[in-house]
């Protein structure tokens, strides 16, 4: 009959014979060949379970790496969830432009891209008078190289947004650093579009190549086949009509004394009417 | 005399205006009146003061007045030299030949006396035609213009249309054929092929290309750019002139002498129009310098030309027909030409990776494989395009074609030809790769490249500006029903897309479109999960042959090759079938990809969605789309007001475009105003009212169409 280990009293307190004891915990010796040894074994069953998945990849891995060398290229039977590169690939976040489905909407500064109308480009077209800049390309500058505009060619002034004209006539201050022109404005935003064209790709990040976008089909503005735009099929980086710098676009033209270059090839919208021309007199 | 160029001249209408104008490249003489320095302007500037001057002194008619007598040898003797003006007239050309014969001028110079004579041919010829008494006439009718000589700025302008050539790897379906010349002319391969018939046509068809190219071989012929270093003697170009343009041959003339045959001379003739016109385009020429080659193709180009224009000078001294003036020269160039093959851009309108997915799907249709996805499982392709999705845009990472137990040596091979496929041919070795590989191999491999095209070719989100952000949101807000104010919660915006069949899923409003998606809403062709909610591809694939077809036992009539045919036709009918049915069952077991499309521009698949920025309708980007009133999608807007908030007057319902029309209406007091009215109600007793109809009529009829609706009320 059994009792409670606690139960205790002196009465019954005698020495009894116990059972006889085998030992069959101690070692024995016995041949164990290097087949049956575990490659790892388990200290403790208290350690936190890992999912079988894992489980499985890491010991396929690790076996993978325990093989001969010459064994180590097969890789059949893993998936490819099982390779730590892959694993640690899918874990780092997507390319925001690659990944329509984890586009965040609110993060983004989004581009600012100032209106330009034609009259307020046309005063740019000029060299610079009093405290205006020139053009940041100096010698380079477009106006000195327009084919039909040889003697008389001149460096243009630099460009102002309308925002940092408006900072300008209000503070007196130009911006720190020196603008380009308006004709290698275009030129410039021309060359990174075409080089995007070249490229076959379409812009490589999110880019928007123009800072400023100009009017069509508004009387006294542009026509839209004068400016770049975006193809339907590729994002190019031009989103809005920028006028295409041509060089044999301007003439010369001289208003009190000062040089202006007159944009005579672009077309005013409505312009191209060939049965209609100037009334007589006018 | 505008021998060359006819302008209208001041009048309110332009007689003229049916025939091509296009406009110059830079003239001398601009189309508002104003002109830049004319060439004898030049001409006196550099001759003031040395015993020249007088002839670029005054007017035409001064310098027939004052112009001393000739006592040389005569050049140029016409058959009436008794008359004042002819005798003033030799004057002026043998000074001008004596002056084309010095060859030390600034090159400027050199090229303004050319032009200076030219404007002389016309007279120099009608002189040597005319009898004594029409002499004085003559001179009247053909008065030297130098504004109006053939030169390179009075070509006809059509720079801006060289940005729409395929210089790189584009593929431009649809082009002008003056855009299509162009690119013929481009320093590419394989281009001369069928140039002579396509030029024919063009010339004929087209009033644009017959323009040019006749300025373009004249303009080539007689040296009038300022890179020639060859240009023809005074002679042979009176002879030129002549022939081509005094004489005014006319269009099938032209056409029969020049533009049936000649192709490599109009070939080389359009290259120098290009090595010219380009440097107009500071851009695209420095990337043409980079990726083309292109100052060794102006070199070239020049070279042969002036060549071409010393044997021409050679033959037009010896012969008088058109025929002769050209021989020899079309196996010139063609030496020439194959000479270059060396240095030519070789475009490649496919990338490896559109390569490798389209020798996949040809050997799958050759096949006729059904299941495009036998082994491969879906969940490995779906890890592939996560796995692109984080990649770096630009390299194909085909190493990881490992991680799928791809064979190695397949592998090391794609490597190989991935990274020399600029240079060498891999088309064959490429379809062999995939010929022997297992099939599983064979779907990792196209899956993967799929993956990569897809995600960081066909399918991009862009950010959009500013402004266009703002303005969807406005529009979101209206569609949406919202108040201005209101916050855009999750779903507004939000669009769907297969990646099965690589279709959007919205109701696309377009400028050209023929349906009318205006007041759509919701997704197109999408099924619903009852249970999950989860969202499916609906897009069903049509059978291919839907046309009714008589049934008849074809292959009980045929025999031989004919029946073989016949049996190959039918299994390919019946794969396409099965691949279009299993495409379906494809789709409807895809889960669509859902994103909110609000302030990004999509590109997926040849297209770019975004929202209008005026409705907030789906729709593509696209240059036509662009006007007055900015990007829109073409179909909401008239007159800046949108069509979808105007409703009709009497029956309240809201159409869209082209479904109303406005009528003037005049209420009792005041002035008559415009009301939208649509189809339905615009009935033929209120179109016969001549004047503004009376509003109190339009009441009635609102009236009384409510009541017809709600009876009860």
């Amino acid at each position: 009959m059994s009792s409670h280990w606690n139960d205790f009293s002196l009465k019954n307190a005698k020495r009894q014979k116990t059972g006889p004891v085998t030992f069959s915990e101690l070692p024995t010796s016995v041949v164990i060949s290097e087949e049956s040894t575990p490659d790892i074994l388990v200290a403790s069953a208290e350690k936190p379970e890992q999912s079988k998945t894992l489980m499985v990849a890491e010991t396929s891995f690790f076996n993978q790496r325990n093989k001969d060398f010459w064994h180590r290229t097969d890789l059949s039977h893993l998936r490819p969830y099982d390779f730590p590169y892959v694993r640690a690939l899918i874990q780092q976040k997507p390319c925001d432009t690659l990944s329509p489905e984890d586009i965040k909407h609110k993060d983004h500064v989004r581009v600012s891209i100032q209106v330009v109308t034609r009259a307020y480009e046309e005063q740019y077209l000029r060299e610079p008078v009093g405290k205006e800049r020139p053009c940041i390309m100096g010698d380079q500058c477009q106006g000195m190289h327009l084919p039909h505009v040889s003697e008389n060619a001149f460096v243009l002034r630099e460009f102002l947004l309308p925002t940092e004209e408006e900072e300008y006539n209000r503070t007196g201050k130009l911006p720190l650093e020196g603008r380009l022109c308006l004709m290698d404005k275009r030129s410039e935003i021309a060359r990174a579009f075409i080089n995007i064209r070249a490229d076959g790709m379409g812009v490589k990040n999110n880019v928007i190549l123009q800072d400023y976008r100009n009017i069509v089909d508004v009387e006294g503005e542009y026509c839209l086949d004068d400016c770049l735009l975006s193809s339907h099929s590729v994002f190019q980086g031009l989103l809005d009509p920028v006028v295409l710098h041509l060089r044999n676009a301007y003439r010369l033209k001289v208003v009190n004394g000062v040089r202006h270059y007159d944009q005579w090839r672009m077309k005013y919208p409505g312009q191209d009417m060939p049965f209609l021309t100037e009334a007589p007199g006018s | 005399m505008a021998y060359e160029i006819p302008r209208s001249g001041y009048a309110f209408f332009n007689g003229g205006a049916r025939e091509l104008s296009p406009g110059r490249i830079c003239p001398f003489e601009f189309e508002d009146g104003l002109t830049r320095e004319l060439p004898e302007q030049a001409l006196l500037s550099y001759f003031s003061g040395s015993s020249y001057e007088w002839l670029f002194l005054g007017t035409y008619w001064d310098r027939l007045q004052t112009a001393p007598a000739w006592e040389k040898t005569l050049d140029w003797s016409p058959p009436n030299p008794t008359h004042n003006w002819v005798r003033a007239l030799i004057s002026i050309v043998h000074t001008t030949i004596e002056l084309l014969s010095v060859t030390d001028h600034p090159p400027n110079i050199s090229f303004c006396l050319y032009m200076y004579y030219d404007a002389h041919v016309p007279i120099m010829c009608a002189v040597e035609e005319a009898k004594d008494e029409h002499v004085r006439q003559m001179f009247m009718k053909y008065p030297p213009k130098t504004a109006d000589v053939l030169n390179e700025g009075n070509l006809p302008d059509i720079v801006n249309l060289q940005l729409q050539c395929s210089f790189w790897n584009e593929n431009k379906p649809k082009m002008q054929p003056i855009v299509h010349l162009m690119c013929k002319a481009l320093p590419q391969r394989c281009q001369i092929r069928n140039l002579r018939e396509i030029i024919s046509n063009y010339c004929q068809t087209d009033d644009l290309v017959h323009e040019f190219m006749r300025s373009a071989f004249l303009c080539s012929v007689l040296g009038m750019y300022k890179h020639c270093k060859v240009r023809l003697g005074w002679s042979e170009r009176k002879s030129v002139l002549r022939r081509f343009v005094f004489l005014k041959p006319n269009r099938m003339q032209i056409q029969e002498w020049l533009f049936t045959n000649y192709q490599h001379l109009l070939f080389y003739i359009i290259k120098e129009f290009l090595t010219f016109s380009m440097g107009m385009i500071p851009a695209l020429y420095d990337e043409l310098c980079q990726t083309y080659k292109w100052k060794m193709f102006e070199t070239t180009v020049h070279g042969a030309m002036d060549n071409i224009r010393t044997m021409i000078q050679s033959n037009v001294t010896r012969s008088s027909s058109i025929q002769e003036w050209l021989s020899q020269i079309e196996s010139n160039l063609m030496q020439v030409n194959k000479q270059q093959l060396g240095n030519l851009f070789r475009p490649q309108r496919q990338t490896f990776t559109q390569t490798v997915v389209s020798i996949c799907d040809r050997l799958d249709e050759v096949s006729q494989q059904v299941n495009p996805n036998m082994e491969f499982s879906r969940e490995y392709k779906n890890l592939m395009r996560h796995m692109a999705q984080r990649a770096p845009r630009g390299v194909v990472c085909i190493e990881w074609l490992k991680y799928f137990n791809v064979k190695q040596s397949a592998i090391d091979m794609l490597v190989n030809m991935y990274q020399h496929c600029k240079q060498n041919t891999y088309r064959t070795d490429l379809r062999k790769l995939l010929q022997n590989s297992s099939r599983y191999d064979f779907e990792a491999i196209r899956s993967l490249f799929s993956a990569f095209q897809q995600t960081h070719h066909d399918m991009r989100t862009f950010q959009l500006p500013e402004h266009y952000y703002t303005q969807q949101c406005v529009a979101l807000r209206r569609r949406y029903g919202l108040a201005p104010d209101a916050v855009l919660n999750e779903h507004v915006g939000q669009v769907y897309l297969c990646l099965s069949c690589n279709t959007f899923k919205g109701f696309i409003v377009r400028k050209d479109s023929k349906t009318n998606n205006l007041f759509a809403n919701g997704h197109h062709k999408i099924i619903v999960d009852d249970e999950t909610l989860k969202c499916y591809c609906g897009r069903r694939c049509e059978k291919s042959d839907t046309k009714k077809r008589k049934r008849i036992a074809v292959e009980s009539f045929l025999d031989g090759v004919e029946l073989e045919e016949a049996r190959k036709r039918a299994a390919k009918k019946d794969w396409k079938t099965q691949r279009k049915n299993m495409q379906n069952e494809l789709c409807a077991s895809t889960e669509s990809i859902k994103f909110n499309m609000t302030g990004c521009v999509f590109q997926f698949y040849g297209s770019l969605y975004l929202f209008c920025p005026s409705c907030a309708n789906p729709t593509v980007f696209n240059r036509e789309q662009y006007d007055k009133h900015g990007f829109t999608c073409g179909q909401c807007l008239k007159e800046g007001t949108l069509y979808t908030s105007v409703s009709c007057f009497i029956c309240d319902t809201y159409r869209g475009k082209d479904s109303w029309t406005t009528i003037s209406a005049q209420p009792e007091t005041g002035e008559a105003h415009s009301v939208a009215i649509c189809n339905g109600c615009n009935k033929p007793w209120l179109r016969q009212y001549e004047q503004s109809v009376p509003m109190h009529i339009l009441e009635q009829q609102k009236k009384k169409v409510r009541d017809r609706k709600n009876p009860k009320s």
